[in-house]
């Protein structure tokens, strides 16, 4: 549990070159927006009212004049999504490259040969992945959908929500097991040289149901950790808001080490997912 | 003293019914009393009523006009399922379901004249299907009797009607849902025979004003007095308008018949219409509302009935603080709410359609389980609902005709109470950081219109242009009169709605009534600051369509000698004209506040100063909320790029959260 916790925060250049290019990502839409921002409010004074808080006459006034400049923005944050997801897929193969290489000194070239050579593997497997994130997950929302209209002349208000409730928990459980099973079969891949993705997938899925608590257990607790940090990043906010400039500059570096901190959950849980599989393979 | 004493022992009816010492708060020239049964199982009523109605006119009436409501709902062709298309806010009839439809039917009416002691006629199978809107020969919702014998001025005719009515399932106001019941628009009321003087009728002759059921409006009818017996299986929970004076209970001599039924006696006085609902699953809370100050001695209380679904029983003091909240307001600004009673009934989700309705002393408002406390709508709906006992039950205006004079006062007094109570930026949403006041809101649903100029809000209902009745009868209404209320002051403002409730409470006021009330105060108020009337304002937001928008567009200084010579440029983009203030900040911290009649479409003010203007802003204290952008009012030369990096900062965190959860994916 925490050996490849420390190997991740000793990788420093690992992380340092993962949150490099989420920055990069993410300023590619930040200084357009600021710019725009700029611009747009035409040295208005209005603009000073949300800074203490949101104040939805200024947001609505400035967004039926400018939501044509700042659409585009919020399409190109989409869609940089949709490629740092791609770039994760690449990322995989160097991240777990560190994790069977814990004591040698990072090399960029190691890790991009590295994240090269399963790039084309693990997008099959990023295929596989959604197509049992739809067909396990998914479902349960549709049958909850379906329940919910079958039964709702027969159950209170409080019943159907807990009804509802119950099927997003399926929801959540199938989506999470399969994108556990997920991280399983990638470094099954990339431990048994393994190209074929369905089958990888299979065999992780085998290895997740025989050691349920070490696996998905672990995962949870991953994520738990994450849910655990947002909810301390909204109490930071709450408590210091952006309400001028020194408080912007520190939720500013508040933000960034809680997006820094996401990075090391996520290489962390690599790390976790390699060791484990090591241990009960 | 002593002969007015010697004069009521003289009369001992009198002298022992304090009530009959009390003048009527209205004509009372529409009674009713009636007598139904409701059968849950057919969902059917069954009544019987004798209508007592005094021609308060001139003319000799040689007809009458009934509303048969219920009948809207008897075919997908009658005009109200036409206008809604069988769907309203969100619910919809299910047209292959038989128990979804309506109707109500007259099984015989029968005309007794000199208050039912002098000749009788019997009217049944005369009335006839009466289409004044629309010419829809479809709709049956307005009946005309011809009488034999013509009701004279002044006299008071009785009518008996026996009546048969199966209620809609619930998908607009009214009707059944599985076994909750909310049963309004029911029975055969009748029209408002306007004569000359009244609203807008001129000439020698009155006329019937008796209007379809339409989509979007139901309310014009006279005040009278309601008695009503209302019988219904024991194990109902009823609620209805007016004060319930006895309940008996009437064992069932069948065994297999459930448990017998009970018969509640509901006495209502000068009100417009008369509802109720029943359903075995209500908890009843009971509350008091305390007048406040002196006036509590004369016996001020107003007994609140909350009918709350079980699982909504937690948030019954949600419903008591928002509706004591509005009594306490509208007691304070406008006039006495009038009523010893006031019922609130909280709809199930399965009849939301019933929800956020009003009725005489008798409102239905609407929430779900578990909705959080930062978001108002329970209380938003309340206080609305509740703002219709003035706006519609004491000042009965038409709807069909004016639907914006009491739904728009009605939000326009919304916001204000909202705001008071939660906040003015807050009190309609305040989670998680997001916040909406309620004036702020409707203000956003007028000025956010594809078409701020669509249309007028004055003019029928039914005629103004599809989908914008909501915008342009509440929200711009309410946009409007807050801006009133920024031109002339809260205070005048105060004094012109309340001379306008007390000149016409009770009675049938139009758009000409309130704006003559305008025009008495508003001027002299403000030392004729805006003319000798106000009417270039209606003119130009009432009956007409004018865009106000205000640009603060260009400040230069220009440095003359030990001091600067300042142009400031206002701008008038849209095609409303509105006199604005304009505020102007100097770099020594002086102010200035200029004034501009707003006429043309631009002015250049020129100021020889000490120090240098740095901001000016236009319409500082937003008076004109009618204007579309209030973020242009304003310009500064120095502006701060703190809101810019905010917002900035805030899109590149959640980009790269975005991305993060994108890539915990793989």
């Amino acid at each position: 549990m925490y050996s490849p916790l420390f190997i991740t925060l000793k990788s420093r250049p690992l992380l340092a070159v993962l949150y490099g290019v989420t920055l990069a990502m993410g300023l590619l839409v930040a200084f357009p927006m600021y710019a725009t921002l700029t611009a747009e409010d035409a040295n208005s004074l209005a603009p000073l009212q949300l800074l203490p808080g949101f104040d939805y006459t200024v947001y609505s006034d400035f967004m039926a004049q400018s939501r044509k400049a700042i659409s585009p923005l919020l399409s190109v944050g989409r869609w940089m999504g949709l490629a740092y997801l791609l770039l994760s897929v690449f990322f995989a193969g160097g991240i777990l490259y560190r994790f069977a290489q814990p004591g040698a000194a990072f090399r960029m070239v190691d890790f991009w040969r590295a994240a090269s050579t399963y790039f084309g593997r693990y997008m099959r497997l990023l295929g596989v992945s959604a197509l049992f994130v739809f067909s396990a997950g998914f479902i349960w929302l549709v049958i909850g959908s379906l329940v919910i209209a079958g039964v709702e002349d027969t159950f209170t208000e409080r019943g159907l929500f807990w009804i509802g409730f119950g099927f997003f928990i399926l929801f959540a459980v199938a989506a999470t097991l399969v994108l556990c099973i997920s991280d399983y079969a990638k470094v099954l891949m990339f431990r048994e040289d393994e190209t074929n993705a369905f089958r990888a997938f299979g065999r992780a899925a085998g290895l997740v149901r025989r050691n349920l608590t070490t696996t998905y257990g672990r995962y949870l607790l991953i994520i738990a950790i994450g849910t655990g940090l947002f909810g301390l990043y909204f109490l930071i906010d709450d408590l210091i808001g952006m309400s001028n400039w020194p408080t912007i500059i520190i939720m500013v570096v508040v933000q960034q080490a809680f997006i820094l901190s996401r990075l090391l959950l996520k290489v962390w849980n690599l790390g976790l997912v390699y060791e484990v599989y090591g241990r009960v393979k | 003293m002593k002969s007015l004493c010697l004069l009521l022992l003289s009369f001992p009816a009198f002298a022992f019914s304090p009530a009959s010492l009390t003048p009527p708060l209205s004509p009372r020239n529409a009674n009713y009393e009636i007598d139904v049964s409701l059968d849950p199982a057919t969902k059917r009523l069954t009544g019987r009523q004798t209508l007592r109605w005094r021609n308060t006119s001139n003319d000799l009436i040689t007809e009458l006009q009934f509303h048969l409501y219920l009948n809207a709902f008897s075919n997908d062709k009658s005009t109200f399922m036409r206008e809604s298309g069988g769907q309203l806010r969100g619910t919809y009839i299910d047209k292959n379901d038989k128990l979804a439809w309506g109707s109500i039917e007259l099984l015989s009416t029968r005309l007794t004249h000199d208050n039912g002691n002098g000749p009788a006629e019997n009217l049944s199978g005369k009335a006839q299907f009466i289409q004044p809107d629309d010419s829809n020969l479809d709709d049956r919702t307005v009946i005309s009797i011809p009488l034999a014998t013509p009701v004279r001025p002044g006299e008071t005719v009785a009518i008996d009607m026996a009546f048969r009515a199966k209620l809609p399932r619930i998908f607009a106001r009214t009707g059944f849902s599985r076994d909750y019941f909310l049963v309004g628009q029911w029975f055969p009321k009748i029209g408002v025979y306007e004569s000359p003087g009244t609203r807008y009728q001129t000439g020698t002759r009155g006329r019937w004003n008796c209007h379809q059921f339409h989509a979007h409006s139901e309310f014009y009818a006279d005040y009278g007095v309601y008695d009503v017996r209302i019988t219904a299986p024991n194990e109902y929970v009823i609620g209805a308008t007016g004060q319930l004076q006895a309940e008996t209970k009437t064992r069932n001599q069948s065994r297999n018949a459930g448990s017998g039924t009970k018969t509640l006696r509901y006495h209502a006085e000068d009100v417009v219409d008369f509802a109720w609902t029943a359903s075995p699953h209500f908890e009843v809370v009971d509350d008091v509302w305390k007048r406040p100050g002196p006036r509590q001695a004369a016996g001020g209380n107003v007994n609140i009935r909350l009918l709350m679904q079980p699982e909504h029983r937690a948030q019954a003091d949600r419903h008591l603080y928002a509706v004591k909240a509005a009594l306490a307001y509208f007691d304070r600004v406008l006039g006495r709410y009038p009523f010893s009673t006031l019922t609130i009934v909280d709809p199930p989700l399965h009849g939301s359609g019933s929800a956020g309705m009003e009725y005489p002393t008798f409102i239905t408002a609407g929430t779900s389980w578990g909705i959080p406390s930062g978001l108002r709508a329970p209380e938003m709906v309340t206080i609305h609902e509740f703002g219709h006992q003035y706006f519609m039950q004491q000042l009965a205006s038409n709807e069909f005709e004016e639907a914006w004079l009491d739904e728009g006062f009605n939000q326009y007094f919304e916001g204000r109470i909202m705001n008071e109570t939660y906040g003015a930026r807050s009190s309609q949403v305040d989670w998680f950081g997001y916040r909406m006041g309620d004036l702020e809101s409707s203000r956003d649903s007028y000025v956010r219109l594809d078409n701020p100029a669509i249309s007028p809000s004055f003019g029928n209902t039914w005629q103004l242009p599809d989908g914008y009745y909501g915008e342009l009868t509440y929200f711009k209404t309410a946009t409007w009169l807050r801006t009133l209320e920024g031109l002339v002051g809260r205070k005048t403002m105060d004094e012109i709605m309340r001379t306008y409730f007390q000149r016409w409470q009770f009675r049938h006021p139009n758009a000409d009534n309130f704006i003559a009330i305008v025009n008495e105060i508003a001027p002299a108020r403000t030392s004729f600051r805006y003319g000798q009337d106000m009417n270039w304002f209606f003119d130009q937001v009432l009956y007409g369509d004018k865009v106000c928008d205000y640009e603060l567009f260009k400040i230069r200084n220009n440095k003359q000698g030990s001091g600067y010579r300042s142009t400031i440029q206002v701008m008038r983009r849209g095609d409303a004209q509105m006199p604005v203030d304009v505020l102007v900040h100097f770099d020594d911290g002086k102010e200035l506040m200029l004034f501009w009649d707003g006429k043309a479409r631009t002015h250049t003010f020129t100021l020889n100063q000490k120090a240098e203007v740095v901001w000016a802003t236009v319409d500082p204290k937003q008076k004109l909320y009618i204007d579309t952008n209030f973020n242009n009012n304003s310009l500064t030369l120095q502006p701060s790029s703190a809101p810019a990096a905010k917002y900035a900062a805030k899109m590149l965190f959640w980009v790269q959260n975005w991305m993060q959860w994108l890539a915990w994916l793989f």
